[in-house]
């Protein structure tokens, strides 16, 4: 029923494929190839170009603006991401290579003498191993690039942070000691004021206190005139007993003008 | 020009204007995810690598006109993908014209779709293979691995591997000779619920 035969070779005088080749021509079969017939096919049935194809290179340094502090730096989430997809394939697809050259070398050790069909899928995988290392080369110094020119803009971004931070510290502790100078100079004043202002307190009090004595005392000198107009036969000597500490009598003159 | 002038005309160039329609959403993951198996499946089935790819394109240009009527695009480009093989065969081999199946010969090779005929013809097809390679043929064209055709048959890999190498020379031969054995379409081979 089954033909038993050396696996990963074609049977003699079949000419046909075993598994094994046909697995290795599949693998071998890049990204780039599959997208180039992707955009043939599409482009026989009349459509547009996918929209999603890989982009050659997303991130063109010098293409932007300088970005300034608290702006991504560099390349974006999703460029990085691409080039890591795109270095992830050709690592791959060169995995993929070798291992279909070692079975191609591997069956070149046999004594049978290789067919032309392995030596076209020889000479295909080679060049497909050749593409793919300078891809990925490719893809590597771009990348070497991006990550240079990223770290390059962040080391100025940081510095020039450091020296707007260094700036707004020094102005921030200047305005901080004028503050302090104005505050204790208005505190000063203040006190000054407050001192002046209750010893004219004081002083006020003290007038208030020695004007109302001797208003009582006048006042009552011109109580004693009015009695001793009013009686002037009776004995003043009850009137006087009532007279103010000090008071002159009636006949002293009044420590105020009247109307005043 | 240097490269830094060319990403300049790169980024400055005015975008060119495209009236095509646009490409149906999912169709370019599903082309470059399925690719290779359809590539694998038709040429397990017995296609060299160019016909298998010239197959695959046809099948993949029929899945994008049909995009929004199949409900699974995988097994519907891998029954057009080998229909496809087998009518290139058929064509270029000058197969001769007639009725489709008539007195065990394909016809009916003019169109660009897989239609129920072509399915049917590659049913007969594997009707011809020995059982065994048939259901290999088959559980491979339904998408199924080495190793779970080899545990649902009870083999070892290296046998499915043997048997499916066979059936891909007989099925050469076959389309090769121009001729059918004989008009049965057999039933099942190709269907995994049928099979199971």
């Amino acid at each position: 029923m089954t033909t038993e035969g050396d696996p990963g070779r074609t049977p003699a005088g079949t000419g046909v494929l075993d598994d094994e080749a046909i697995d290795v021509l599949v693998d071998a079969i890049t990204d780039v190839e599959v997208d180039a017939r992707l955009r043939q096919t599409l482009h026989t049935a009349g459509y547009a170009d996918p929209v999603d194809a890989p982009p050659q290179v997303a991130y063109r340094p010098g293409a932007h603006a300088r970005p300034e502090v608290g702006e991504t730096i560099g390349p974006d989430d999703a460029t990085v991401a691409e080039l890591t997809a795109e270095l992830e394939r050709l690592r791959r697809e060169k995995a993929a290579a070798e291992r279909a050259l070692g079975l191609i070398h591997g069956k070149r050790d046999q004594p049978d003498p290789p067919t032309d069909s392995e030596q076209q899928a020889l000479q295909m995988l080679m060049l497909v191993r050749r593409t793919a290392d300078e891809n990925l080369a490719e893809a590597r110094r771009e990348a070497d690039r991006l990550v240079t020119t990223a770290r390059q803009q962040a080391e100025e971004l940081v510095e020039e942070a450091q020296t707007r931070a260094e700036t707004l510290d020094r102005e921030a502790q200047q305005r901080y000691r004028e503050a302090e100078e104005q505050y204790q100079t208005t505190m000063t004043q203040l006190v000054t004021d407050r001192d002046t202002v209750q010893a004219q307190v004081d002083k006020l009090r003290g007038f208030e206190r020695e004007y109302r004595i001797r208003l009582e005392a006048y006042l009552e000198g011109q109580l004693r005139h009015l009695r001793q107009d009013a009686e002037p036969n009776r004995d003043p000597a009850p009137a006087e007993q009532f007279a103010a500490p000090g008071s002159t009598g009636p006949e002293s003159p009044t420590p105020y003008p009247v109307g005043w | 020009m240097g490269e830094s002038n060319r990403a300049l005309a790169r980024v400055f160039s005015p975008p060119s204007v495209d009236h095509r329609p646009a490409v149906p959403a999912g169709f370019a993951e599903f082309y470059r995810d399925r690719y290779r198996e359809l590539i694998r499946v038709t040429m397990y089935f017995g296609a060299g690598e160019a016909d298998a790819h010239d197959a695959v394109a046809a099948a993949a240009a029929e899945v994008l006109t049909r995009w929004d009527e199949i409900n699974n695009p995988y097994q519907y480009a891998r029954t057009a993908a080998i229909s496809h093989f087998v009518k290139s065969r058929a064509r270029a081999l000058r197969w001769p014209g007639g009725p489709a199946l008539r007195d065990g010969h394909l016809s009916g090779l003019g169109h660009s779709d897989t239609t129920a005929e072509d399915r049917q013809f590659v049913i007969m097809l594997l009707g011809q293979l020995p059982q065994t390679q048939r259901q290999v043929m088959a559980l491979t064209i339904d998408g199924y691995g080495t190793g779970e055709i080899a545990d649902y048959l009870g083999q070892s890999g290296a046998t499915v591997l043997a048997v499916r190498r066979e059936g891909r020379r007989r099925l050469r031969d076959l389309l090769e000779s121009g001729r059918l054995e004989n008009q049965r379409a057999l039933p099942g081979p190709t269907s995994t619920a049928e099979a199971q």
